[in-house]
């Protein structure tokens, strides 16, 4: 627990030191939602429709470009064998730095949902409270998976860019019913209405938790 | 042995071609094109033993760690998205004048789509993830998680109606005993000229590491 804590801090630290990983989401995030804007026809009818897939389309773009820098980060001046020669359990360092990435992806994730809600004037009243939850789910999801697939990416000949490649296939699960649930919830449906999703959701976010944090060991090394 | 292998799939698959087009008979609603039903049966059944070849054998390579496992994947991987993409082919072939489309995103349809997507993504890693052990390492890993995925895709995408034809199973509509037989004949046959494809390919690729190294 003690280890997990130390890796989790030092990424939090460097993160508020140099600012630099959600700095540059945060800035893609406006400019996303501005070219939403301009480029698709939104008015009344179909806005609750289109939003909620405009919403996770942004969230897993954003997230990918802050998933591809956690590991870049340590492969500069080969930091990463620093913390692969201290005794340090592989299941451990995986779940710091999904922790990280998870809570980089929320903070982003509110910053769309704020953009949208008041670009876009949509009505959330209702349902703020399981919004947040579908959220919570569906970042949890994409840390998990996009931590594995970016520590794999960073290794291989095309970088950052096999990410995308990888990641997006496996977490159409995530994006499916994450999309579906916020559809019901900008529509004014209730918890009831939205818990097969959850359920699916609560369901991905656990299987793939347990099997990257058993993987992940054949996957992080120094090279 | 190899000889007798041949032979014998090669008569089969004689015979099969027979039972579906000639042996078996012409369905009532949809006619003659019910036929390619027999071969994308049999494509996508040689996909399915393929890639459960590979889920099984990439976590054989994560544990034993040896270099056999990794080839028995990386081949039937290759095989397998040759079939799937025949099923997809033949599908579309057969959705067209019954469906009146050539796709559409109905949950088996999606499902089968992802799969092709991430088969072919795994042989994508396996080109770019530079030398052998990790080349092999990565893509065990990215086999396992694309296998435990799809049901969950499957799952996901079950919200919708789905418009597949169910045969077999509660629900399904039965079938024809003479149909039965060419089906059966078929799937027999695809199944041995899976093998030998698989046999050859592995050959192949043992004498391809045998000269790289």
């Amino acid at each position: 627990m003690n280890t997990l804590a130390a890796i989790l801090w030092k990424d939090i630290i460097n993160e508020l030191r140099t600012k630099e990983i959600l700095l540059s989401m945060a800035a893609f995030s406006v400019v996303l939602v501005v070219i939403f804007n301009f480029s698709l026809i939104i008015n009344k009818d179909n806005i609750t429709n289109l939003v909620p897939s405009l919403l996770w389309i942004s969230i897993i773009f954003v997230g990918t470009l802050g998933l591809s820098r956690t590991f870049a980060i340590e492969k500069e001046n080969c930091a990463i064998t620093g913390i692969l020669l201290s005794p340090v359990d592989r299941s451990m360092l995986y779940l710091s730095k999904v922790i990280s990435n998870l809570l980089y992806i929320l903070i982003i994730q509110f910053l769309l949902l704020f953009l949208f809600v008041v670009l876009f004037n949509i009505n959330i009243s209702g349902g703020l409270g399981t919004l947040i939850l579908i959220m919570f789910l569906g970042a949890v999801g994409f840390s998990t998976l996009g931590t594995l697939f970016s520590t794999m990416a960073i290794n291989t000949k095309l970088r950052e860019l096999l990410l995308p490649v990888i990641l997006f296939p496996v977490i159409i699960p995530v994006i499916i019913n994450a999309v579906r649930a916020t559809s019901v919830i900008f529509n004014g449906g209730g918890y009831a209405e939205i818990s097969p999703f959850l359920k699916i959701l609560i369901c991905f976010d656990i299987i793939f938790l347990v099997t990257c944090a058993l993987v992940y060991e054949f996957v992080v090394e120094e090279s | 042995m190899k000889l007798l292998l041949y032979t014998v799939t090669l008569i089969l698959m004689l015979t099969s071609t027979y039972a579906a087009l000639i042996y078996a008979p012409t369905e009532v609603i949809m006619g003659n094109i019910q036929r390619i039903f027999y071969f994308h049966m049999g494509t996508v059944w040689v996909a399915t033993v393929a890639f459960i070849i590979v889920f099984i054998s990439s976590i054989f390579y994560l544990i034993k760690g040896k270099k056999k496992w990794d080839v028995l994947a990386y081949t039937s991987a290759e095989i397998g998205v040759l079939f799937i993409t025949l099923t997809i082919i033949t599908g579309s072939i057969w959705a067209k004048p019954v469906w009146g489309t050539w796709w559409t995103w109905d949950p088996q349809l999606t499902t089968t789509f992802i799969l092709w997507i991430l088969y072919i993504v795994y042989l994508l890693i396996r080109v770019n993830s530079g030398y052998d052990e990790k080349k092999a390492k990565y893509s065990a890993v990215f086999a396992i998680i694309a296998f435990i995925d799809l049901p969950l895709v499957y799952i996901s995408a079950r919200v919708m109606r789905g418009i597949s034809p169910v045969v077999f199973g509660p629900g399904g509509g039965g079938i024809e005993p003479k149909m039965l037989y060419a089906l059966l004949i078929t799937l027999v046959s695809f199944t041995l000229l899976f093998i030998l494809l698989l046999i050859e390919r592995v050959k192949i690729e043992n004498l391809n590491i045998k000269l790289t190294n």
